[in-house]
């Protein structure tokens, strides 16, 4: 695919939130406890909040902005890959869900990168930010949740 | 000083006392805060003996002084500012006088009296660097700082009356006003009027001819703010500059200050001020030669809030009862007098000079369009860093509760923030996103308001708080409205009910109606404001209303007809605390066994490791001195008093054969409910997955804090011929729910604990040396396997981590044990005490760093990777959150690890209770309903770690207790309830006699420990019964707070008749 | 009281309408309360009824129709206080007591009332006894505080207390030592002038201890009363253009020894003082 407009790329990104919430919503459907069925539907659901907020953007309802530095807690970064089974706990939901948003940040950062077009280098900024936002979210969800230290 | 003749006299004089002062050799100036707030703190006697030390090693020459008023940080008190080079001496005491003055003398730093961060540590030489000052704007602030409010030359050197010699220099209302207007600057009272639009109207008004007055608004009635105390006591002559200029711009030839009475050094430096001005021209006839006549009087008030509003204040200026009236007219109209009037509020009239002054451009430049400029606030209540604060308007307020406050006071977590006085409201903590703008604030049901910030946390109970101001407003009510006078009373009526557990959900209602139709029907800013108080909590905070009336509890501990004595209604098992405590004072140690005993199956257990929340709560404690050591005085009487002296009530069943109950799992909630059923006749079997009973406090705890032998001689005494007990028996290995209902249970309870440790899932953490906590723990419980060797590194901040720390240091082939931990030591989770002996027995504790990778040689275990963190921004919870630091990592050799970053039921619970058809969470916990503790499952009840994650022995026992009702009532087909009662003090006991002061002044008796060098080398138990004496002398230190309820009605009478004469209104 | 003085309130505040409630002000001032006689003598005087004067003076809450006690406790229930423990204090100030907010103890030692706010809400809770604040307030205090309050709070051991000190002062004209080696005031040479007032006109001595009041003088000074001060050597006046803080009566400078300036207030009784250290300037 090539990036040569503000809304190709959005509609890039908006692609990706689908095919992750649809990832979500599959894996919902393999696990053995009912619980993790509700966690992982939970995640298909902020997926397609995501899509919904980047179709905003797209219509020009919202904007995007890569301003405000989002905070890294890089609590995913150190841990192993999740290799995904019918078994997982919340724990490694969190870590493969982390892990997604810093790869799809990563991937946004590196395209920002590899384009001198001011304004599609910000439109990448823009929406690296966003997943860093969801990541934050994910982050603070592990650090609440898994490392109790009780 | 003489008088100035003319506007030239006046700049010239300027610019000489500007060069004399710039030729001056720079000498360092201690600057010195005596605010009232600094008087309180003791600043006066800190100014004496620095004059002192100056004159007698003769200083004069080397450092100069400047009395100020108040710079903001109050809560440093007293404290003092060294110039140039802006050193911060906070809370000095009299005898750090010499050091701060010969430092200042010196021009150097005095390292132990500068300014810490006190959650860092980290030292800051420079006033500017610090967070409190760093984030703020201190337009108006700042030039406290810098001027000797006594001293009218100290002001004018400062450019002070420079706006003033502009405006005379070529007199020009339209000029002024339009400035004003263009500057956006609005009205810092509280509703926010625009104040170019105020004053033109003022200038329009009565034709633009005849009398007019100027009003400024001082009487500061909110409670809680006292921004205008600041600006007044630091600044006057802002103010009648201010004043002056609003008199040209609207031709007023009068201004009145309206000063509170309460704020009585805000008054004399007004006065003093007012002379001055006068003195030199500033004020009076023909001011600087131009013609134009104007003077300001002061008028005190004389205590009543609703003069705050300004109908009310005209109305007391002219000698009547305060009371408002119907507007309009508008007093812009139809004033004082019948004049036209302008009133402004004191934060307002201390920026009009530096609008005109600077420029109004320059102005609305600061803040947000539509609120321009800055805002003080005065952030009080429970924060750490009180003051006032100085903020562009569109300032979040979690920048100012968080970054500028510091935040929250010790480890209660903040709860809200109330602006604007009793006409505000509550914002609660996970709104502290919102930036701080007069729309905004309204928009969430609180105001402006005249900026007071009153932080509250945890231990504020919200019906408290509004029953705080609805007590105000029902005494502040002029009483003119019948709906504000009888409505503010009656709501206050109903909000004391519900403090005292005596309203029901109905009230609730009836409160919200009457709040709306006051708000409706009242005819000045008082009343239509008056319900805000409430609106706001109940909006926000309306599960604290339902928990004081469905479940009759003050979760902050404040509701005094709730909480009773705070000892008993702290301890999830409501056991009474101060009873057994007064038995023991009285040397009743029996009685005292028996009060323990009654509540507690597990006395020894608890004696022992007990978290006693009835000491966090302790009256003795919270109202600021050491609670008494509740738990070392109930490990005193389980080491003296035989247990088999206690006698429990048994119920035999009468009905036929007796049933039958599977209890699974043998910890402190499965035979808490199996010994109480078994009073209540039932047969109960406990099925144990291990060799032994107990549970965790078997399993994990360790034997230096809890001996098996204690736990053996508790569990037996509580086995009887009802019980069985199991052991090596799994569910869902050899027992299943389905199987127990087969064979005869009536009721099945889980209580299967939190036995499995989270990992870290990290690369290879299966390696050899590396432990779960629980795993490390039980090795050596059990089976006495000492897994430890050589350097020994902890994973975690919580009680099992300090657990595994301190019993790897006691294993035989063990160097050196180092604690590693992600957060800051205040964060740590594990009790305080535990973590003080991990201490003093030589464990290492390292903060801030997390585990990144674990080393491996030979599939063994040789080091950890590990990178430093730093305190990351505050997020919406108010927590800083550990940012790992780039380029910090490094190696940690290590021959043993063990992970304690947490514990869940882990998947051999849930595995089973899942085949069970049994709902569990995310979590690993096993789903049961709050009240009746029963799960989706008919007959199948749980409680303890295995419903609420990890928790203490105590909360486990009540669980336990709770499950024991539950299962009786289910079994015999009650209604499954516990009605709720406030948890009450019900019996007298006489107070030992003895001389008040001597307990009052004696400390804490401090809990006997083993010497650590002894405790390291062996696993025998650390603390230590308290001798007789100092049990007794502990005891009698409590405060009786039960006293309060039980005591003889006649004892009461007599100090009342002491009260003789009864004054005031 | 007599009615006099009254008058003399009524006329001192203009008798005209707005003037009530400062004339109510002062009255409350020097007599710890509003008496029923004072008050029939202001509705007299200004022409009001006495109904509209009760009415005022029952309105607002710095007035009392009943005498209050020498000592005026007043615990803040400001919101910063009230959330951080104020009625405990209260409580206990009540207890210690022996009576509750609003009242009196029966040998008129001490008046407690609460108040809404003092505005020292930074330091909560805070307690004002005899006009000084006591920030930071814990149960534990409230008995030492209410004990030095029967002592007297303002009362220094010019002898041990370590903020009293000797200054050595010289005239401002002259640059003579107005210091009087010959006797002793407080165990210090004590400070020689020359006091003229009404037509009396003779030797005045002054405790050089910074923080006593001590004085003796040839004549007795009544109090209020202003003095002219002048030095004994060159016998100009010491008068500086500034007034004093606390009165408005011209403030007396003299030259401190090494550098700086310290005046007093020139009217008899009044503490108001002031010491520049250091070249502050002094107008």
């Amino acid at each position: 695919m090539k990036f040569d407009s503000v809304d190709k790329i959005l509609d890039f990104a908006i692609q990706k939130e689908q095919d992750a919430a649809d990832f979500y919503t599959g894996l919902a459907g393999e696990m053995e406890h009912e619980h993790m069925k509700d966690v992982f539907l939970g995640f298909a659901d902020e997926e397609r909040g995501h899509k919904t907020k980047l179709m905003a953007i797209k219509d020009g309802k919202q904007m995007v902005s890569a301003e405000q530095k989002v905070q890294d807690l890089e609590i995913g970064d150190h841990l192993v890959d999740i290799e995904l089974k019918t078994e997982l706990s919340y724990q490694e939901a969190l870590i493969l869900a982390m892990k997604a948003e810093k790869a799809a940040f990563r991937l946004y950062n590196d395209l920002a990168s590899a384009t001198d077009d001011a304004n599609l280098k910000s439109t990448f900024l823009g929406l690296a930010q966003e997943e860093a936002k969801h990541k934050l979210r994910f982050e603070i969800e592990y650090d609440d949740s898994i490392l109790t230290e009780n | 000083m003489r008088k100035f003749a003319s506007v030239e006299e006046l700049r010239d004089f300027r610019r000489r006392i500007i060069s004399d002062g710039k030729t001056q050799e720079e000498k360092p100036t201690i600057v010195i805060s005596a605010d009232t707030g600094a008087q309180a703190s003791g600043i006066n006697d800190i100014i004496r003996l620095i004059k002192r030390y100056i004159l007698e090693r003769n200083l004069q020459e080397k450092v100069a002084l400047r009395i100020t008023g108040c710079h903001g940080f109050c809560e440093m008190n007293p404290y003092v500012l060294v110039e140039p080079g802006g050193h911060f001496y906070p809370k000095l005491k009299t005898e750090d006088v010499p050091r701060m003055v010969e430092a200042a003398v010196g021009g150097f730093v005095d390292e132990g009296l500068i300014y810490k961060e006190p959650r860092e540590q980290k030292k800051y030489p420079c006033q500017d660097d610090i967070p409190f000052f760093k984030k703020q704007t201190r337009t108006i602030l700042g030039e406290n700082q810098r001027l000797d409010p006594i001293r009218i030359l100290n002001y004018i050197e400062q450019g002070g009356y420079a706006a003033a010699e502009k405006v005379l220099s070529n007199p020009d209302p339209e000029w002024i006003i339009r400035e004003i207007q263009k500057s956006g600057i609005r009205g810092r009272g509280g509703a926010g009027f625009p104040t170019g639009k105020k004053w033109e109207l003022a200038r329009a008004s009565g034709n633009g001819r005849g009398q007019k007055y100027i009003i400024c608004n001082a009487d500061e009635g909110d409670p809680g703010a006292y921004m205008d105390r600041g600006v007044l006591e630091g600044n006057p002559h802002a103010i009648i500059e201010g004043m002056l200029i609003a008199g040209i711009a609207i031709g007023a030839t009068e201004g009145i200050v309206y000063a509170r009475s309460e704020y009585p050094l805000a008054i004399k430096h007004t006065l003093i001020a007012l002379r001055q001005a006068r003195d030199v021209g500033l004020l009076g006839k023909d001011i600087l030669g131009t013609g134009i006549d104007f003077d300001i009087d002061i008028f005190r008030g004389a205590g009543a809030f609703v003069c705050g509003e300004e109908t009310a204040l005209i109305r007391s200026i002219e000698g009547f009862i305060g009371e408002p009236r119907q507007r309009p007219p508008y007093p812009i109209e139809k004033g004082l007098w019948g004049h036209p009037t302008c009133i402004n509020n004191v934060e307002t009239l201390a920026n009009i000079h530096v609008i005109i002054d600077r420029g109004a451009e320059a102005y609305a430049k600061v803040g947000v369009p539509g609120n321009t400029g800055t805002k003080i606030f005065s952030l009080v209540g429970k924060i750490r860093n009180t003051g006032l604060v100085e903020v562009p308007l569109g300032t979040k307020i979690s920048e100012v509760v968080y970054d500028i406050g510091g935040g929250s006071v010790g480890n209660a977590k903040i709860k809200a923030v109330q602006t604007g006085g009793p006409s505000g409201g509550c914002i609660p903590a996970n709104m502290f996103d919102l930036p701080i703008e007069y729309e905004s604030l309204a928009k969430v049901g609180s105001m402006m308001g005249s900026g007071g910030m009153i932080v509250v946390d945890e231990n504020t109970c919200m019906v408290d708080f509004a029953k705080y101001f609805m007590s105000f407003l029902k005494d502040e009510s002029c009483g003119k409205c019948f709906t504000c006078r009888k409505g503010t009373q009656r709501m206050h009526e109903i909000l004391d009910d519900i403090s005292k557990g005596k309203a029901t959900l109905e009230d609730l209602d009836l409160l919200e109606e009457l709040a709306l139709v006051v708000k409706d029907t009242t005819m000045c800013g008082l009343g239509q404001t008056a319900s805000n108080p409430v609106l706001s909590t109940l909006r926000y905070f309306r599960n604290e209303y339902e928990r004081h009336i469905k479940d009759k509890r003050c979760d902050a501990f404040v509701c005094k007809e709730l909480v009773g004595a705070p000892c008993q209604s702290a301890c999830p098992l409501g056991t009474e605390a101060w009873r057994y405590v007064a038995h023991i004072a009285r040397g009743e140690y029996d009685d005292a066994y028996t009060v323990i005993r009654d509540a507690n199956p597990f006395p020894s257990v608890c004696a022992r490791v007990c978290h006693h929340p009835c000491e966090e709560r302790c009256r003795a404690g919270t109202s600021g001195g050491d609670p008494i050591a509740i738990r070392s005085l109930k490990r005193f009487i389980t080491d003296r008093v035989d247990p088999s002296l206690y006698k429990p009530q048994r119920v035999v069943w009468t009905d036929g054969k007796p049933p039958k109950v599977a209890v699974v799992g043998s910890g402190p909630a499965g035979l808490t409910t199996a010994h109480y059923l078994s009073l209540q006749g039932y047969k109960v079997t406990v099925f144990e997955v291990e060799p032994e009973p107990g549970g965790m406090l078997y399993c994990a705890i360790p034997t230096y804090r809890l001996p098996h032998e204690v736990i053996r001689n508790e569990i037996n005494a509580l086995l009887d011929d009802n019980i069985t007990l199991k052991c090596n028996i799994a569910l869902g290995r050899d027992i299943t729910v389905d199987g127990l209902f087969e064979d005869g249970y009536k009721a099945v309870l889980l209580a299967l604990g939190a036995h499995k440790s989270k990992p870290l899932s990290l690369e290879n953490e299966d390696a050899d040396g590396v432990y779960p906590s629980i795993e490390f723990l039980k090795a050596l419980n059990m089976r006495g396997e000492h897994l430890a060797q050589g350097r020994v590194g902890v994973i975690g901040g919580g009680n099992s981590a300090i657990d595994a720390a301190r019993m790897a240091l006691r294993q035989k082939d063990v160097n050196s044990v180092t604690i590693l931990y992600r957060r800051t030591r205040e964060e740590m989770p594990a009790f305080s005490e535990e973590i003080e002996a991990a201490d003093q027995e030589g464990i290492k504790i390292e903060t801030l760093v997390t585990p990144t990778k674990v080393i491996v040689k030979d599939g063994h275990l040789s080091g950890l990777e590990c990178v430093r963190n730093e305190l990351g921004d505050v997020d919406s919870s108010g927590r800083r959150r550990p940012v790992p630091v780039q380029g910090t990592e490094r190696i940690i050799e290590l021959d043993t690890l063990v992970v304690a970053i947490g514990e869940d039921s882990g998947i051999d619970a849930i595995g089973p209770a899942r085949l069970s058809r049994i709902e569990t969470t995310r979590w690993n916990t096993v789903k049961a309903d709050r009240t009746t503790l029963l799960t989706n499952r008919p007959g199948v009840f749980a409680a303890g770690d295995v419903v609420t994650g990890p928790n203490t022995v105590v909360e486990a026992i009540a669980a336990g207790k709770r499950a024991a009702v539950m299962i009786n009532r289910y079994i015999r087909n009650e209604e499954m309830v516990q009605p709720a009662e406030p948890c009450l003090p019900k019996v007298y006991i006489e107070p030992v006699k003895m001389d008040t002061e001597d307990a009052s002044l004696a400390g804490r008796v401090e809990t006997p420990r083993a010497p650590a060098e002894w405790r390291t080398r062996n696993f025998s138990e650390v603390e230590v019964s308290l001798s007789v004496d100092e049990a007794t002398h502990e005891a009698c230190r409590c405060l009786r707070c039960d006293l309060e309820f039980t005591k003889p009605k006649k004892v009461e009478t007599e100090t009342e008749a002491k009260a003789a004469v009864t004054g005031g209104k | 009281m007599t009615a006099e003085e009254i008058s003399a309130i009524v006329e001192k505040n203009g008798p005209a309408q707005g003037g009530l409630i400062a004339i109510l002000q002062e009255i409350q001032a020097r007599y710890g309360y509003l008496p029923e006689d004072a008050l029939r003598v202001v509705a007299q005087e200004t022409g009001r009824s006495l109904v509209d004067i009760y009415g005022v003076a029952t309105f607002y809450r710095a007035f009392s129709l009943e005498p209050r006690g020498k000592h005026l406790i007043s615990v803040c229930l400001g919101t910063a206080c009230h959330v951080r423990g104020g009625p405990t204090i209260a409580e206990e100030v009540e207890r210690q007591l022996g009576i509750r907010a609003g009242e009196t103890t029966a040998d008129r030692e001490f008046t407690l009332e609460t108040v809404n706010c003092l505005g020292a809400c930074a330091l909560g809770p805070v307690v004002v006894a005899d006009g000084h604040y006591f920030a930071r307030m814990k149960t534990s205090m409230v008995k030492e505080i209410l004990d030095k309050v029967r002592i007297g709070l303002d009362r220094v051991e010019v002898d041990t207390d370590q903020r009293v000190f000797p200054v050595e002062v010289s005239c401002a004209r002259c640059n003579h030592s107005l210091m009087d080696p010959r006797h002793v005031i407080d165990g210090h040479p004590p400070i020689r002038v020359t006091a003229s007032f009404g037509n009396k006109h003779g030797w005045m001595m002054l405790s050089s201890l910074y923080g006593s009041y001590e004085v003796a003088s040839e004549y007795e000074i009544p109090p209020d009363t202003i003095i002219h001060i002048f030095c004994p050597h060159c016998h100009a006046e010491l008068i500086g253009s500034s007034k004093c803080g606390e009165c408005g009566a011209p403030m007396v400078p003299m030259i401190v020894r090494g550098g700086g300036v310290v005046q007093i207030c020139s009217r008899r009784g009044c503490k108001g003082h002031l010491l520049d250290l250091g070249g502050a300037a002094s107008e």
